[in-house]
């Protein structure tokens, strides 16, 4: 697999609606989403070494996309119609009490958990993929969904 | 605990993803393309994606980069990626040298934050290019600038400037009190922009980082008086535009 990217242009044609799809799920707001892309982009234009080349660039970018938009969850508070939201596939719902939307479930969880919460929620992602993404084993991230399970139950 | 939120076998977005980008190896694109040939559900959200891929020219922004004409700073190597350029603002770094906390290059640490981890960038667009700029770049009225930051710790961060006719302004946040700004360990670009007004010479850019909340008029009060050291529990980075006609 290639290292630090060169083509920065060509990686934003092939793979940016990715950005742009992911960055409208977990933000539930189109425009901050098309900022989350231009600000994604420019971070990777300005240190293209960030990709050490370890992964694909669609899994390169999935990281970089959940933790730009945590983070810009984490520094503003908005509240979105959960419902509206193309979460998933109703198993949010089931989970997370009505009161709640997705947005404001992610504020509130810690980070970690928001992190497996996009991923096994928005991006329908098995827990083996989790645990390749994040570095760790299965069985821990079995024991983080359970905890995401638990953590939502505390709030009803 | 059930292996995946969707359907037992399902495909993840990552997966759909990567088969269009092509990233797959051989044998494991096969056995995705099988899944696709029995599930409607899995289909129907390739053909989701690949719209989105193929619509994403219209929708998006060009990405467009230019590298920085000038250095004036040593610390900092920029990565030039290119020729692509971004719709949005560029960022500038100032390496404070030791001196003056009102000289151009200074970085002012708070009394009790002697080693802030505060970081100020800076994105200009000028016209339709984006462009990372260095400390003493030329700017121009009418050029719009986008800032980020890093920083080691959480805190409540304002960004505010003194211009050549040394008014100060608030650039951030809209608020009354500095905005919480959490650790960050890579680049935050924050929301928003601002438009460069006509008043040439120096812009001194303030990012004012504290672990408490803290007015903005307070801060804007210590900017004014040159006083920013003065606050206390905050880590200080600044740098300089020199803003000059069209």
């Amino acid at each position: 697999m290639a290292g630090a990217i060169d083509d920065i242009e060509k990686v934003y044609r092939e793979h940016g609606y990715i950005v742009l799809r992911r960055a409208g799920q977990i933000l539930g707001d189109a425009e901050e989403a098309r900022e989350a892309l231009q600000d994604v982009f420019l971070s990777l234009a300005s240190r293209p070494g960030q990709f050490a080349g370890d992964s694909s660039i669609a899994t390169f970018l999935y990281r970089v996309t959940t933790n730009y938009c945590l983070n810009r969850l984490r520094n503003r508070r908005r509240r979105a119609q959960l419902i509206d939201r193309a979460v998933v596939n109703g198993s949010w719902t089931t989970w997370a009490p009505a009161s709640v939307d997705a947005q404001d479930a992610l504020q509130r969880l810690p980070e970690v958990l928001a992190r497996i919460a996009v991923y096994y929620f928005i991006d329908e992602m098995t827990q083996d993929e989790i645990a390749d993404l994040l570095g760790c084993s299965r069985r821990v991230v079995g024991k983080k969904l359970a905890r995401l399970q638990a953590e939502f139950e505390s709030w009803t | 605990m059930k292996q995946q939120s969707s359907p037992d076998g399902c495909l993840s977005n990552l997966v759909l993803d990567r088969l269009l980008t092509r990233e797959l190896a051989e044998d494991r694109r096969q056995t995705v393309r099988a899944h696709l040939d029995g599930c409607p559900r899995c289909s129907a959200r390739l053909v989701g994606f690949e719209r989105e891929r193929d619509q994403f020219d219209e929708v998006a922004p060009r990405l467009r980069v230019r590298a920085p004409t000038r250095r004036r700073s040593s610390g900092l190597a920029l990565a030039a990626a290119g020729s692509l350029a971004v719709a949005a603002l560029v960022l500038l770094f100032l390496r404070p040298r030791a001196g003056d906390p009102d000289r151009p290059g200074q970085r002012v640490a708070g009394p009790t934050r002697a080693k802030g981890g505060l970081r100020l960038s800076v994105y200009l667009k000028q016209g339709d290019q984006v462009v990372m700029g260095r400390s003493g770049d030329a700017v121009h009225p009418g050029d719009a600038i986008r800032f980020a930051y890093t920083d080691v710790t959480d805190g409540y961060l304002a960004i505010l400037s003194r211009d050549g006719a040394g008014q100060v302004s608030v650039y951030y946040p809209e608020g009354e009190r500095a905005a919480p700004a959490a650790r960050a360990d890579q680049e935050v670009i924050l929301p928003g922009s601002i438009i460069l007004d006509e008043v040439l010479g120096p812009e001194t850019l303030y990012a004012v980082h504290c672990a408490a909340p803290v007015e903005v008029v307070l801060i804007a009060e210590r900017v004014q008086r040159g006083d920013l050291a003065s606050l206390v529990g905050c880590s200080i980075d600044r740098l300089i535009l020199d803003k000059r006609p069209p």
